[in-house]
C-alpha cells in the first residue's frame, strides 16, 4: 500500500506575469521533486529553485502535477516538511521567502512518503 | 553456581539467533550516554526523544505528575535538541551535513531519574545535563561525498517520480499507449535528459511492476491512479534499504569529523522521594575531543576528556572535588562495528574535605588529596542488527570509604544489548563485581 498524501490547489494567475515554482524539503530530510510544466519541460532535483511554470496567459486554465518524494534520513528529527513557492520573481534567498503552502508529516524511522499535489491555475 | 547457568543461557541465545546481513552499526544498538545519565552514573534502558514541544510537554507531564501533584519518576530518561522541537522548512539535508562552526542547533539537553548512591544510602536522584560541540572540523570533501551518496541512494525514487509525473500528464488513451510512450522516451530522449539519466531504473520499474500487472487494452484514465500507486508502493518498499544506508553513512561520516564538545550536568537527590526535600549532590563540567586516527578506513578513533565533578557534603561525609583526565581508544573491525575493542583509562585527582573546626563561627575544613585511577578494556560483538554482547573488565575506582587503604574494585561484567524498532535497550546483564586487596 503506497504511503501518499494528495492535495489540490487552485491558484489565480495574471496573464501579464511569468510564474516560477520552487520546492524545498526541510527538516534535513532526503528526497526530491519532479514536475513537468505545461510547455513539456520536466524538472527534477532534491531542491527545485525557480523552475519556470510559464507565463500567466499560457498556463491559465492548465494544471501542473507535482510529485515530491521524501525519505526520513535525519538522525535527529522525524518530522517531514515540504514547502512550495509559486512566485512571479525568481527567488534569490529561499530562507527569506514565504511559502505558498506546505505539507507536514510525522514519519517513522526511515519511512518514505510521496506528496502528490496538483496546482490548478485559474 | 551462577557461571554454568550463564554459559548455558549464553549458548541458547547464540544458537537461537539467526545470522542476518548486518547493516546497522554497534552504536545504534547501545543506549546513548548523555550528561544527565553520566552525572547520575546510570545507563537508562529506554530514552524518550521528543520531536516537538507538545511531545516534550507530554513526556514531562506524564512522568512528573501524579494526581495533579509533582512527583519524581523512578526511572526516566529524556534527551532532546531544542532546535528540532520546531520545524525548519528551509533546512535541507545539505544544510544538515554542514556541522562546522558553532551552532545552537547542535545543543542537546538531557534529563534523567534513577536510584543513586548517596553516602551509604540509595535514594532517588535526578540529573539535568547539556552538551554542545563548540568546534567541529570542516570537511568539504566529506560533505560532498556524503551528498553524492545520499543522491545515489535516491535514484530509485527519482526514477519513480519521472514515470509518475509522465503518467499523470499523459493523454494516452490506453495503458498500452502509455507504456509505449515510456519506451519511446527512453529510446529517443537526448543525452543528459532526465529519461536518459535514469534509464536503467525506469526500465526496472517498468519490468518489475507495470509490464505484467496491467491490461494494455485498458483505458489509461481508468487505471491512472492504480498505476501511480503501484509505482509509489514499489519505490517506497525498495527504498528502505537505501534510506538506512544514507542514514548510516551520515552517522558514520559525522563521527569521523574531529569535534570538541563541552558538557555540564547537575545531580540532585530526593532522600524522602519528595520534590520539596532535595539536595544538590553533584555538579560537573567536562570537555571531550573526539577524532579519527584512521580516516581512510575509519577503524580507529579516540576520545580524550577533561572533567571536573564536585561531590557536595552529605551529612557527615565531606565534600570533594574530582578532576579527571580520561582517554579512550576504539578499534573496529569494519564499518558496521561487528567487533569492537576499546581500551580506556581515567586518572583522577581528588581533593576531599575531612574534619572541620569552627573558630569564631566560621567553619574551616582540612583537605586531603589523593590520586585514583581506573582502566579497562571493553569488547563488543554484534551478533545481528538488533543484538550485541559487550564484555568489560578492568580496575574500578578505589572504595570511597576506605580511600586511605586504596582497596580497588575489579570490574568484570557482561551485558546484552538489544534493540526493538531502533530503541536501544539493555537486558539485565550478568554482573560480577569482585573486590581485591
Amino acid at each position: 500500500m503506497a504511503n501518499t498524501i494528495e492535495h489540490e490547489i487552485n491558484f489565480s494567475v495574471s496573464t501579464a506575469l511569468t510564474y516560477y515554482l520552487s520546492v524545498v524539503i526541510g527538516n534535513g530530510q532526503g528526497g526530491g521533486t519532479t514536475f513537468e510544466n505545461p510547455g513539456g519541460t520536466m524538472y527534477d532535483d532534491d531542491t527545485i529553485l525557480n523552475a519556470l511554470i510559464g507565463t500567466g496567459s499560457a498556463i491559465k486554465g492548465q494544471s501542473v502535477f507535482v510529485d515530491t518524494s521524501v525519505d526520513q534520513i535525519n538522525p535527529d528529527n522525524k518530522n517531514i516538511i515540504v514547502s512550495y513557492y509559486i512566485t512571479t520573481n525568481q527567488i534569490t534567498n529561499i530562507k527569506n521567502a514565504v511559502p505558498t503552502g506546505s505539507f507536514k508529516y510525522l514519519a517513522d524511522e526511515e519511512e518514505s512518503v510521496d506528496f502528490f499535489y496538483t496546482i490548478n491555475f485559474q | 553456581m551462577k557461571k554454568p547457568l550463564f554459559i548455558v543461557a549464553f549458548i541458547i541465545v547464540i544458537s537461537a539467533v539467526t545470522t542476518y546481513a548486518q547493516d546497522k552499526s554497534f552504536t545504534t544498538i547501545i543506549p546513548s550516554s548523555a550528561p544527565a545519565f553520566t552525572i547520575l552514573g546510570i545507563s537508562p534502558t529506554e530514552i524518550s526523544k521528543p520531536n516537538s514541544w507538545n511531545a516534550l510537554q507530554g513526556a514531562l507531564y506524564q512522568n512528573f505528575n501524579s494526581n495533579n501533584q509533582g512527583t519524581i519518576p523512578k526511572n526516566f530518561a529524556l534527551e532532546f535538541s531544542p532546535y528540532w522541537l520546531s520545524d525548519h522548512p528551509n533546512f535541507t539535508f545539505k544544510d544538515y551535513l554542514d556541522k562546522s562552526g558553532f551552532s545552537l542547533r547542535n545543543l542537546n539537553i538531557s534529563l534523567a531519574t534513577g536510584t543513586v548512591q548517596y553516602g551509604r544510602d540509595s535514594v532517588q536522584g535526578l540529573g539535568f545535563g547539556i552538551r554542545i560541540p563548540i568546534w567541529t572540523a570542516k570537511s568539504t570533501t566529506l560533505q560532498d561525498s556524503l551528498t553524492k551518496t545520499i543522491k545515489e541512494n535516491q535514484k530509485l525514487r527519482t526514477a519513480g517520480r519521472i514515470v509518475i509525473v509522465s503518467l499523470m500528464n499523459s493523454r494516452s488513451k490506453t495503458v498500452g499507449d502509455f507504456f509505449k510512450n515510456i519506451q519511446d522516451s527512453l529510446q529517443n530522449s537526448e543525452q543528459g535528459s532526465v529519461w536518459k539519466n535514469n534509464k536503467d531504473l525506469i526500465n526496472r520499474i517498468y519490468t518489475d511492476t507495470l509490464g505484467n500487472s496491467f491490461d494494455t487494452t485498458d483505458s489509461l484514465a481508468k487505471q491512472k491512479i492504480n498505476i501511480r500507486n503501484c509505482i509509489a508502493t514499489y519505490t517506497q518498499n525498495h527504498q528502505k534499504e537505501f534510506t538506512e544506508k544514507s542514514k548510516q553513512a551520515i552517522v558514520a561520516a559525522l563521527k569521523e569529523i574531529a569535534q570538541l564538545e563541552v558538557s555540564g550536568a547537575l545531580g540532585m537527590v530526593f532522600p524522602t522521594d519528595q520534590f520539596n526535600n532535595s539536595r544538590i549532590s553533584k555538579i560537573g563540567v567536562w570537555s571531550d575531543y573526539s577524532f579519527s586516527l584512521d580516516k581512510q578506513k575509519n577503524k580507529l578513533d579516540a576520545t580524550v576528556a577533561l572533567r571536573y565533578v564536585r561531590d557536595f557534603k552529605i551529612d557527615s561525609i565531606y565534600a570533594a572535588n574530582n578532576v579527571d583526565v580520561i582517554g579512550r581508544l576504539n578499534f573496529y573491525t569494519d564499518s558496521q562495528q561487528k567487533f569492537t575493542l576499546s581500551a580506556w583509562g581515567l586518572l583522577r585527582f581528588i581533593s576531599a574535605s575531612s574534619q572541620s573546626v569552627v573558630i569564631n563561627n566560621l567553619t574551616y575544613y582540612h583537605n586531603n588529596t589523593a590520586w585514583d585511577n581506573k582502566y579497562g578494556v571493553d569488547i563488543s560483538y554484534k551478533v545481528s542488527d538488533n543484538v550485541a554482547f559487550a564484555y568489560s573488565f578492568g580496575k574500578g575506582y578505589s572504595d570511597p570509604f576506605s580511600l586511605t587503604t586504596l582497596k580497588s574494585k575489579l570490574v568484570n561484567f557482561l551485558t546484552v544489548y538489544y534493540s526493538i524498532d531502533n530503541k536501544a535497550l539493555k537486558a539485565s546483564g550478568q554482573q560480577y563485581l569482585n573486590r581485591s586487596l
